[in-house]
């Protein structure tokens, strides 16, 4: 705890002016002559490299690089970042106008809803109220190829239990973030089922 | 068939026999012309059988994120060709294989004219020394006859080229080498958004089997990475896994960790480089792709910010490499020509294994 409280300290650090700060971190923090975003893993532990970036964040103009967690990239739209600060309202990964968000990444595509960081899009729900993997919702963006779990073209960062989301963009360049989608739909349908359990015990 | 209608190009231009005629660099590696690549040897094989399947699109990572797949696959060109009689991958004295290796970059129109993206991929095609020798020496010939002018080396696309004979040639003798059922592996360099970070990964094929290569040097990696955010001002890469058959690159990756090192560290580090762009000293079996790579761009570099490093071999010759995002080796970095150290000495020796081997 007390080497990432630490190391935590460095990163924040860091952002402050550029030029005050080189000198104040540690070398394994130090990229192309800056502070850059990584820090280890025990900030961060469980969840994708892009998320331990999220948590200690890039200098203006600069984004994580989702396999290296010690690199800031610049910012470009299909990075698998929102940017808001160049003018981005999604980035699903790529820069093409199929999926959730458009080429130039200004604007979400119709029936997409897009989050921050690098929690990319996903299909909306049909409706409110009505869970996204409810049967009548469509299992994968048709417009994209769906995920081999056994190509390499699948992101190494996916997490665990995700092979394909029902309702996100299954876009295999897509990045993965900190928030796991499937995660929270698992968690709520398990509430669900608990809930409703509680309420209306099975029938003997 | 492919060796007469060589000489039928040949004959009727210089009624003059096909001797055989002496070899140059350019016969067994050479670079295609930016505004001829998609027409040489497209990777869909336009009316031919195609390079690569379509399905290898969605198997490899994504090469670019601002393709769509299809468009992707059509835009994939052949930019670069090498014939090799003998290909070692690992230790030395071990059984080589002869293979034609193709290098494909997506290839674009632009306002500025025809451009490629800063991605590619290499094709391996498995064929015998016969045909490697027949081929090449019809190649020479065919430009012997022609009376093509090629210049010692790599510097440019091949001057053939030029010529419709050549060009309609070269491609008659290389298509009957590169089969599909002869394709044994496929390697990727994909590019990220920000056109400053790139992920080596690739394939070998067998039968209808594919297996995810691991990075030599690092048997439980399949990719490595490589960063650079210093743009023409500085050299700043990263590579990781980090270079391990040549320890020392590490140092020279970044302008202040070099400045920063020790001299002697420095010079040994610069040894080091210099043993990676010599491929009697590595190969692909004992040197990770990204190592490979960056070596023409940190060389430049050093020759610019460190001129008093006494490196006894020279720079990269295209200006290309004064950009510390070019990462190719031999091809195009989006319209100049990069053609590095490495890629001409590899020329240059299998040129003259070659030539050993007709003699026979």
């Amino acid at each position: 705890m007390i080497t990432s409280l630490r190391t935590l300290v460095l990163c924040s650090v860091a952002f402050l002016p550029l030029t005050a700060t080189a000198a104040t971190c540690a070398a394994a923090l130090l990229g192309n002559g800056l502070c850059d975003c990584g820090c280890t893993d025990s900030d961060c532990p469980s969840v994708s490299d892009f998320a331990m970036c999220q948590s200690n964040q890039c200098p203006a103009g600069r984004v994580p690089w989702e396999h290296g967690p010690t690199m800031c990239m610049g910012s470009a739209c299909g990075d698998g970042w929102k940017d808001t600060a160049t003018g981005e309202v999604c980035d699903d990964g790529n820069a093409l106008a199929s999926g959730g968000c458009s080429a130039n990444c200004r604007a979400v595509n119709p029936g997409y809803v897009c989050g921050e960081g690098a929690s990319g899009c996903r299909l909306a729900p049909v409706d409110a109220g009505t869970p996204m993997m409810d049967a009548g919702a469509p299992a994968v963006d048709a417009g994209t190829p769906a995920v081999d779990a056994g190509t390499p073209a699948v992101d190494a960062g996916t997490p665990a239990g995700g092979s394909v989301d029902a309702g996100v963009d299954a876009d295999p360049r897509h990045s993965q973030g900190c928030t796991s989608v499937p995660a929270q739909l698992v968690g709520a349908l398990a509430l669900l089922l608990v809930r409703r359990r509680l309420v209306r015990p099975p029938s003997a | 068939m492919f060796r007469n209608l060589a000489c039928v190009f040949a004959v009727a231009l210089s009624s003059v026999s096909c001797a055989p005629a002496p070899l140059v660099d350019q016969d067994v590696s050479f670079l295609v012309p930016l505004d001829q690549a998609r027409s040489f040897l497209p990777a869909s094989g336009a009316t031919a059988e195609p390079l690569m399947s379509r399905a290898f699109i969605d198997w490899l990572p994504p090469l670019t994120v601002v393709d769509e797949p299809d468009a992707l696959y059509a835009a994939l060109s052949t930019v670069s060709v090498r014939l090799d009689a003998c290909f070692i991958e690992g230790p030395p004295n071990q059984v080589c294989r002869p293979q034609v290796r193709l290098v494909l970059q997506p290839v674009f129109d632009s306002a500025d004219g025809t451009t490629t993206r800063d991605a590619a991929v290499h094709l391996f095609f498995s064929v015998t020394e016969a045909q490697v020798k027949r081929v090449v020496s019809q190649l020479a010939l065919l430009r012997t006859r022609l009376g093509i002018a090629v210049p010692a080396g790599l510097n440019d696309a091949h001057p053939g080229f030029a010529r419709d004979e050549w060009v309609q040639g070269a491609r008659a003798l290389l298509q009957p080498l590169l089969r599909s059922d002869k394709l044994v592996r496929v390697t990727a360099m994909n590019v990220h958004a920000s056109g400053e970070a790139w992920i080596f990964s690739g394939l070998d094929i067998s039968g209808s089997t594919r297996t995810t290569l691991e990075v030599p040097t690092f048997p439980s990696e399949i990719e490595a990475h490589v960063t650079s955010t210093g743009g023409t001002g500085a050299l700043e890469l990263t590579l990781v896994p980090p270079p391990r058959a040549e320890k020392g690159l590490q140092m020279l990756l970044q302008t202040t960790t070099r400045q920063q090192a020790p001299a002697g560290d420095v010079a040994a580090a610069v040894q080091g480089l210099l043993r990676i762009e010599d491929p009697a000293a590595h190969n692909p079996g004992t040197l990770d792709c990204a190592s490979c790579h960056v070596v023409a761009t940190v060389k430049s570099f050093l020759a610019r910010e460190a001129p008093g490093l006494v490196i006894d071999s020279p720079a990269p010759s295209s200006d290309a490499y004064a950009d510390s995002r070019n990462m190719r080796a031999f091809g195009y970095f989006f319209q100049k020509p990069a053609i590095s150290p490495r890629a001409q000495r590899e020329a240059s020796a299998g040129r003259a294994d070659l030539s050993h081997r007709l003699e026979q």
